[in-house]
């Protein structure tokens, strides 16, 4: 399984959020098929809902963890 | 500048071209305002901000397609809701044969107490018909009023918001066991209730015939003219009828107090112990005499069966009836 990171450190949703589907929708069937997780770093809180609401409504898995000065987001495969 | 396209290509050449350019202009900045008013749509659809100029230019806008970016995430959701839909649907199918298949009649009432769903076996259960049912409240189908009724189950879970279980629901003269449950949203309202109903009519009839029958043989034994005790394994007394506190001469509140061996004459209380402890021990004992000793420590020669009722295989208690040596040795010969 391969791990993705984007760095989207300074951005503001809802760019965040554009920026993050961009990605997501590039991905989709290696993140359904298990074989790819996302992970976005972020420093915009707002991002920390948005993300992880919009991929839940999408079908996939989100994780949320606070990191020193920056939350990364994990976007996978939801369990069947 | 104007001097040098007039010059290039000519004065009314140079008027034509600055007139497409500026409407070319004004196609480009009305193109960019329908694709920012269309991400804006699509981003409060997702329940985001509006997309601010600063945050994205012109040429990014174009280049990023949010609208493509956008509109490929809803592609994604719409078939996650096919696929939830149907999960639903399997999972409502799975409730309904639930609802079908259990004994029990259960119903939904929505915050006003209106009835959303119920089971077959609610009609059954009620001798109602599903019109009796049909955006009625439960009051109204159930208790036959407009109101909450006295120690309404409905009304207790909507106060408490906490299940509430009814032990005993007399409805023409049919009992129910009621057990309700709150269904609550995310912020802890009650939404809905659901209602589940058990026939316990013959449970009720059958333990008030038992009850019935347990006192007719208290009666039984409280007048025989026999001795008879119940003891319990710690040697309490269960249970003494009038002959016994007669002879003995303890009140019926004196009773609580004692043990077996407080009634049986010192000389005789070693070897009754032993056939008290045979006897919770499963063994069988035959007719057997022994002294007791009454409140006013007199001695009294009685003779009698002891046997010892069992559950799951422990004693429960020892029942032991006797009659006293006296009155047999005083009965005419021959009778």
């Amino acid at each position: 399984m391969e791990t993705k990171c984007i760095d989207m450190r300074g951005q503001i949703c809802p760019s965040t959020l554009i920026s993050a589907l961009r990605e997501i929708n590039a991905r989709k069937d290696e993140i359904r098929s298990g074989a790819t997780v996302l992970v976005f770093m972020t420093d915009n809180r707002d991002s920390t809902v948005t993300i992880p609401e919009t991929a839940e409504n999408m079908g996939y898995a989100t994780k949320v963890t606070k990191q020193d000065d920056y939350y990364r987001i994990e976007i996978c495969a939801a369990k069947k | 500048m104007k001097s040098i396209m007039n010059r290039l290509f000519g004065e009314y050449d140079s008027e034509r071209l600055v007139e497409e350019n500026r409407s070319l202009r004004e196609m480009r900045f009305r193109q960019i305002e329908y694709i920012r008013k269309k991400t804006n749509q699509l981003l409060l659809l997702l329940g985001t901000l509006p997309i601010r100029p600063e945050e994205l230019d012109d040429d990014s806008l174009i280049e990023t397609d949010p609208i493509g970016v956008v509109a490929e995430a809803f592609v994604q959701i719409l078939e996650h809701e096919k696929s939830l839909n149907e999960q639903l649907r399997a999972a409502h199918e799975e409730i309904q044969a639930i609802l079908a298949s259990v004994g029990i009649g259960i119903m939904v009432l929505n915050r006003d107490m209106v009835i959303q769903i119920h089971n077959q076996r609610m009609l059954e259960m009620f001798e109602l018909d599903p019109a009796d049912l049909s955006g009625k409240t439960c009051c109204q189908a159930l208790c036959d009023c407009d109101r909450f009724p006295p120690d309404c189950t409905f009304e207790r879970i909507m106060e408490t918001r906490r299940p509430v279980h009814l032990s005993d629901w007399v409805r023409n003269g049919k009992h129910f066991e009621v057990s309700g449950v709150p269904v609550k949203n995310r912020f802890g309202d009650v939404m809905q209730v659901v209602l589940a109903y058990t026939d316990i009519t013959r449970r009720v009839e059958t333990e008030q015939s038992l009850r019935n029958r347990e006192q007719m043989y208290l009666d039984v034994f409280e007048n025989a003219a026999d001795i008879v005790q119940c003891v319990a394994p710690d040697g309490s007394f269960l249970f003494v009828n009038r002959a016994w506190r007669e002879n003995l001469g303890y009140s019926a509140d004196e009773i609580a107090g004692l043990k077996i061996w407080n009634i049986i004459a010192p000389e005789n209380r070693a070897q009754c112990m032993e056939h008290f402890n045979a006897l919770l021990k499963g063994a069988q004992l035959p007719a057997m005499e022994i002294v007791f000793f009454s409140k006013e420590c007199k001695e009294l020669m009685v003779k009698g069966h002891v046997t010892c009722s069992f559950a799951n295989g422990k004693p429960m208690a020892s029942f032991g009836m006797f009659r006293t040596m006296h009155a047999e040795k005083s009965l005419p010969s021959g009778k």
